[in-house]
């Protein structure tokens, strides 16, 4: 039999095709008024993954947490959802699915992608990256996990961006969102201005919008005093 | 071995695989037919709901052997969480295993993840811990390997829950009642007797110490609650604690009074 002799490629050079995958294309949260819109736009979206949350029979409170993978092969997306597989069997064997929440997810998916990326052999690079959210009556929870592992937590920015590695685009783009004041905006207005912005980058468009509902009561009206005799 | 379940190894690592082969080997089971050394708790323990919580009581006689007494002073009720706790009967070195891994994994949890372990992940967590000891059940006695009952307070649900478990780690959630040990069968239809929804903690902590007092006169496996107040704990939504002694031996001393047949007993 005749022995074929791979040679599995650097990481320097898995580096460099990962970053040239994910430069045409990008992930954007940006927070408005009252209101959180997350953007994507990539030829392969791990399209809303999973809604563990809608599984809490006994759940008084509705706590939903969304995956969106941007990027990646088909294999790795496959790879991606077989290992998830695994990993919701193994937590409910072990503890309960009402266990699973944003950390760990978070946890798991930067471990997966930390290991996958330097001891796959395999020729075709991991472009992976995720976005995260974890939505209550009350709060929004977002992170971004890029192809290293490497987690950030979006708190009090008015937007941060995923993929889209390359240095000229992701200028541009950050140029372009900060010359707008997205702070004051309703998810619709941002959704108008970020579409146009996202349009050289390749892939499908995908867009949802969070809002957070006002807390105050409204204002009633004092009776009238019934008048005296 | 697959991602996820390295994942989950590195985040709450269980030593039973090590330590039950450990035992495998001392005892020599499949061997020879060794009578299994070691300190048992005959015990009572149970646990019951009343209208806003759980109350978990135990007895505190540690025994060697049948026969021999080796404390009346243990405590075999465990706070796990801040809102559960659990109690156990059989072989006292399994319980110890069983308590620390469980009271570990929960501070794990909590610390890691912010939030404490759903009150399902405790239960499923304990019969996987269980599961590693099946075989004690089959070569010897129940009484030899640990046998819990775990009480909580779901703060998701807003309602307490208990979970009772067989020997082989089986486990179900009783619909008030849960209890284990050589007593508590003598004491099971008193409580299913009095015990009513609307039951106060006052009420309830009654009915535990009643308990307790036919338990130990029923078996020489549990502490006589006449000599040493039993421990009665309490979860709610405000959490676990612990009903002070004086209380117990106020309730203990004005319930003698009333139950008149444990005097004739003794005649």
């Amino acid at each position: 039999m005749p022995v074929v002799l791979r040679l599995e490629p650097s990481p320097e050079a898995k580096k460099e095709a990962i970053n040239s995958l994910l430069s045409d294309r990008t992930g954007l949260i940006i927070r408005g008024k009252n209101c959180v819109v997350v953007a994507i736009k990539s030829p392969v979206i791990v399209n809303v993954l999973k809604h563990p949350g809608e599984g809490l029979e006994h759940s008084s409170q509705s706590t939903k947490l969304f995956i969106w993978g941007l990027g990646g092969s088909v294999a790795a997306r496959r790879g991606f959802g077989i290992e998830f597989g695994r990993f919701e069997n193994e937590l409910r064997n072990r503890f309960s699915h009402r266990d699973l929440n944003f950390v760990m997810l978070n946890d798991f998916i930067s471990g997966y992608l930390r290991k996958d990326l330097y001891s796959r052999k395999s020729d075709e690079p991991l472009a992976l990256e995720f976005i995260l959210a974890e939505i209550t009556l009350s709060s929004m929870t977002f992170s971004i996990i890029n192809f290293d592992g490497d987690s950030r937590f979006f708190k009090e920015s008015s937007f941060t961006v995923i993929g889209c590695t390359g240095d000229k685009e992701k200028k541009e783009l950050t140029e372009s969102l900060n010359s707008l004041n997205l702070g004051n905006l309703s998810a619709k207005e941002i959704s108008e201005l970020v579409q146009p912005l996202l349009e050289k980058f390749k892939g499908d468009f995908f867009l949802i919008s969070f809002s957070l509902k006002s807390r105050k009561a409204p204002k009633q009206k004092n009776k009238p005093r019934a008048r005296r005799q | 071995m697959a991602f996820a379940s390295e994942f989950f190894a590195s985040e709450f690592p269980i030593m039973h695989q090590e330590k039950v082969g450990a035992i495998i080997e001392r005892l020599k089971i499949g061997q020879s037919s060794p009578q299994p050394a070691g300190r048992k708790s005959n015990t009572t323990v149970f646990a019951f709901t009343y209208d806003n919580g759980v109350v978990l009581a135990g007895d505190r006689r540690m025994t060697d052997g049948y026969y021999e007494i080796a404390s009346d002073n243990t405590i075999k009720v465990k706070q796990l969480s801040k809102f559960s706790a659990i109690a156990c009967a059989g072989s006292c070195n399994i319980i110890r295993y069983l308590e620390d891994n469980m009271e570990a994994v929960c501070a794990i949890f909590k610390e890691r993840y912010q939030r404490e372990l759903s009150p399902d992940g405790q239960a499923n967590h304990l019969r996987n811990l269980m599961e590693g000891w099946w075989y004690f059940y089959v070569f010897y006695w129940y009484w030899s390997i640990g046998v819990p009952v775990l009480a909580t307070y779901d703060l998701e649900m807003g309602q307490p829950r208990i979970f009772s478990f067989a020997e082989d780690g089986f486990y179900f959630e009783p619909s008030f009642l849960a209890g284990t040990g050589c007593g508590f069968e003598t004491v099971r239809g008193l409580i299913v007797d009095r015990w009513r929804e609307d039951l106060d903690a006052d009420l309830a902590i009654t009915l535990a110490v009643r308990a307790m007092i036919h338990s130990g006169v029923a078996s020489h496996g549990v502490s006589d609650a006449r000599i040493v107040p039993p421990k009665v704990a309490l979860i709610d939504k405000e959490g676990f604690r612990w009903v002070p002694e004086r209380l117990i031996i106020k309730k203990r001393d004005d319930l003698l009074k009333e139950i008149r047949g444990i005097r004739c007993l003794l005649c």
